[in-house]
């Protein structure tokens, strides 16, 4: 368990540190997607039980169903996370072709000389 | 792409297909559900697009016809989230371990939400390689 | 019940792009302002659990004072926009109403909800659509300006997000009734605390994290702007004090608030002396009026809440106001730059009177109503120290001084520019509006007050609206 939460910390640091210090539009992007990821990673870690049922409710009292089972929340939180994260890299993607288009490059120290 | 793509995409194309709408139809029993069952399609859809080019993966489905398809599966959850407790009251109440039609409305919504899903990332992956 | 003004937006955000007609979107948003007015006028707090699952396990939205407080200035300033925008936006006019439908859905999601995971996806939501909307006119500049917004955005959303996850971790619930009952002040939740506030500053503009307020707004088209810098950053000022008040109830970051509320208050004045932007000049004014709205709240007491939020409807009101005005100047000339600009104020008096109504108001001239919020704002700073209120007095100067350059430079004086075209209507209506409601509420301070109450007590009893989520009176 440990080793998960140590490696989604990690990831986030080298996601931090590739959105800060690299300069390509391409990378910021990739830096990005890593962040949510790690997120990710640390939600499922959190949502785990070591021996419980499978979240199908097969009971109709909840609050017993809710003892025995595995958590089923972070999963579908993560899911949703997911569909956002791909919005959004789609969305970036897409302005990066056309920051492309009008700079002729994709390195941001470029872009600035560019504009002058 | 050379031969040896092709011919192996041509092969596991239909069963890729398969995996994924087995995913978004049993997503209320085992793991998956609407969004990886769709992904599962569209990686599909993207392996025949990059081994034989985007037209032939156009010839599959279109961008427009994507689009509409999706505006159409969203106004049906839509329906669904409005009339719920006429759905609730026609399938069972509580999940059933190897029953399809159980889990009140999920199987619903997991059928038209994977749709749409697939749709959306349909559209996103050919707009992108258009570009 | 809410459900359909929600679902009612959706399909108006996919028919507009089918059927291609604007009147489409237009007609859906206004219709969810008078179908929130209709809601509005209802007595009691209403808690509506989707799907049948009562409250701990389910998703709830809840109804009370102050989101519906939210909601209708979101949707009120939203409808008017999109009348604005009939005119103004010539290309891609589809597109630009499919987002501005999920742009409202999505400020109606985060004002409405009960539930903090549903927070973040409305705000998500919020987010992208904004993102899209800045890059709208995909020249150089915007293209740039919103990749920065983007990259920033959502490196703050990822923080807000591993802040509710831990607070899961934590906590075992997302129910922000629940989670009042079961958050105490650890230090643990003090980090969680620490990382949900710093997710949401971005978005409010605190002074820390209000660099791309500036650089997104001239990039953007006027109406983008006007939403960006009134109902967008009103969202996150919510957002804020939804998390503090109501969720973790900690009086003990107040100071924090007072202190950030007080740095930005000046620095966004100081920086807003040196602009020759117009644009960039009045996003720095947003900035400087965010500070005032939180060291208002950080006070705590009942009237400074009051005090906060009704400044935060008058910033939203006069910052539309003020960017929609300018946007008519913007349309006719073409350039935001004020040194080439002048002498129009007597080609369109309409204009320069709504423009003058909108910075006289922010700096807090006695008859409009930026002087009523600002003069409760003195009230509640009085009684804790008048340092406070001196600073605030002076920054309030400052606002004074940029407002008379800013309009002195574009309506006054004497210039070359010959304006040709008349003014489209549908252009002025919804700016004229606004002014009346500016002037109607500075002679009539009661009825601002008024609108304000129920959000104060709904954001100061925390008892009451844990109460009517758990209580069970569910519809």
């Amino acid at each position: 368990m440990i080793e998960l939460y140590l490696t989604s910390g990690l990831m986030m640091m080298l996601a931090v540190y590739c959105i800060a210090m690299k300069p390509n539009l391409i990378k910021k992007i990739i830096g990005l997607a890593i962040f949510t990821d790690a997120i990710h990673l640390l939600l499922i870690t959190i949502g785990f039980r070591g021996n419980g049922i499978p979240p199908i409710m097969t009971h109709e009292n909840v609050n017993t169903f809710a003892q025995l089972s595995v958590d089923p929340v972070p999963q579908a939180l993560v899911l949703t996370s997911i569909v956002i994260s791909i919005s959004i890299t789609a969305l970036a993607l897409g302005i990066s072709i056309i920051a492309y288009r009008h700079f002729n490059t994709l390195n941001t120290e470029e872009m600035n000389r560019l504009k002058g | 792409m050379d031969v040896i793509v092709r011919t192996m995409i041509k092969g596991i194309f239909p069963f890729i297909l398969l995996f994924g709408v087995y995913t978004i139809m049993h997503g209320h029993l085992t793991p998956g559900g609407s969004f990886p069952g769709g992904t599962m399609i569209v990686v599909g859809l993207t392996l025949v697009a990059l081994a034989f080019g985007l037209k032939k993966a156009e010839r599959i489905i279109k961008e427009e016809t994507a689009h509409i398809l999706e505006g159409i599966m969203a106004f049906f959850l839509i329906f669904i989230v409005l009339f719920e407790t006429f759905f609730r009251s026609i399938l069972a109440p509580t999940g059933m371990i190897f029953n399809l039609w159980s889990a009140q409305q999920i199987l619903l919504l997991n059928i038209f939400g994977g749709i749409m899903v697939t749709m959306a990332l349909t559209m996103i992956v050919f707009l992108l390689m258009k570009e | 019940m809410i459900t359909i003004a929600i679902s009612v937006l959706f399909l108006a955000a996919f028919l507009v792009l089918v059927l291609k007609k604007d009147m489409i979107a237009i007609s859906a948003i206004v219709f969810s302002f008078f179908f929130l007015i209709f809601i509005y006028l209802a007595p009691e707090t209403m808690v509506f659990a989707f799907s049948g699952w009562n409250p701990p396990f389910g998703i709830v939205w809840v109804l009370d004072g102050l989101g519906l407080f939210m909601a209708l200035l979101i949707t009120g300033i939203m409808s008017l926009t999109a009348i604005y925008s009939v005119k103004y936006i010539k290309k891609r006019k589809h597109r630009y109403y499919t987002l501005l439908c999920l742009l409202t859905i999505g400020l109606l999601g985060i004002s409405l909800t009960g539930d903090i995971f549903n927070m973040y996806v409305f705000f998500e939501l919020m987010s992208v659509s904004s993102y899209a909307l800045v890059a709208f006119l995909l020249n150089k500049e915007s293209t740039e300006a919103a990749f920065k917004y983007l990259v920033v955005g959502s490196l703050s959303s990822s923080f807000l997000l591993l802040g509710i996850a831990m607070l899961y971790g934590l906590a075992g619930t997302l129910n922000m009734a629940d989670l009042a009952t079961k958050v105490y002040g650890g230090p643990a939740f003090l980090v969680v605390l620490g990382l949900i506030l710093g997710g949401l500053s971005l978005k409010s503009a605190i002074v820390p994290f209000h660099f791309w307020l500036p650089d997104v707004h001239p990039a953007a088209p006027s109406p983008v702007s006007a939403l960006l810098s009134s109902v967008i950053v009103g969202s996150g000022v919510y957002m804020m004090i939804r998390v503090i008040f109501t969720v973790f109830g900690i009086v003990s970051v107040f100071w924090m608030l007072i202190l950030l509320g007080l740095v930005t208050m000046i620095l966004g004045g100081l920086m807003a002396l040196i602009q020759k932007d117009a644009k960039r000049l009045i996003a720095y004014s947003t900035v400087s009026q965010i500070g005032y709205i939180f060291v208002a709240i950080g006070i705590g007491t009942s009237l400074g809440v009051t005090a906060g939020l009704f400044h935060l409807l008058n910033n939203i009101l006069l910052k539309s106001l003020l960017f929609m005005s300018f946007g008519i100047v913007l349309w006719h000339t073409g350039t935001r730059d004020m040194n080439r600009l002048g002498g129009i104020g007597k080609q369109m008096p309409w204009v320069a009177f709504c423009f003058g109504v909108g910075a006289l108001g922010t700096a807090g001239v006695p008859p409009l109503n930026g002087f009523a919020s600002k003069w409760l704002i003195y009230m509640a700073t009085w009684q804790v120290s008048p340092v406070i209120t001196a600073i605030a007095i002076i920054v309030s100067a400052i606002t004074m001084a940029y407002y008379i350059k800013v309009f002195s430079c574009i309506f006054m004086g004497h210039s070359n520019i010959k304006i040709v075209n008349k003014t489209p209507k549908m252009m002025l209506i919804p700016v004229i509006i606004i002014t009346i409601m500016c002037i109607v509420i500075g002679i009539f301070p009661q009825i601002g007050i008024m609108f304000v109450e129920p959000a104060t007590n709904a954001l100061l009893n925390q008892s009451q609206y844990i109460n009517a989520v758990l209580g069970g009176s569910v519809i």
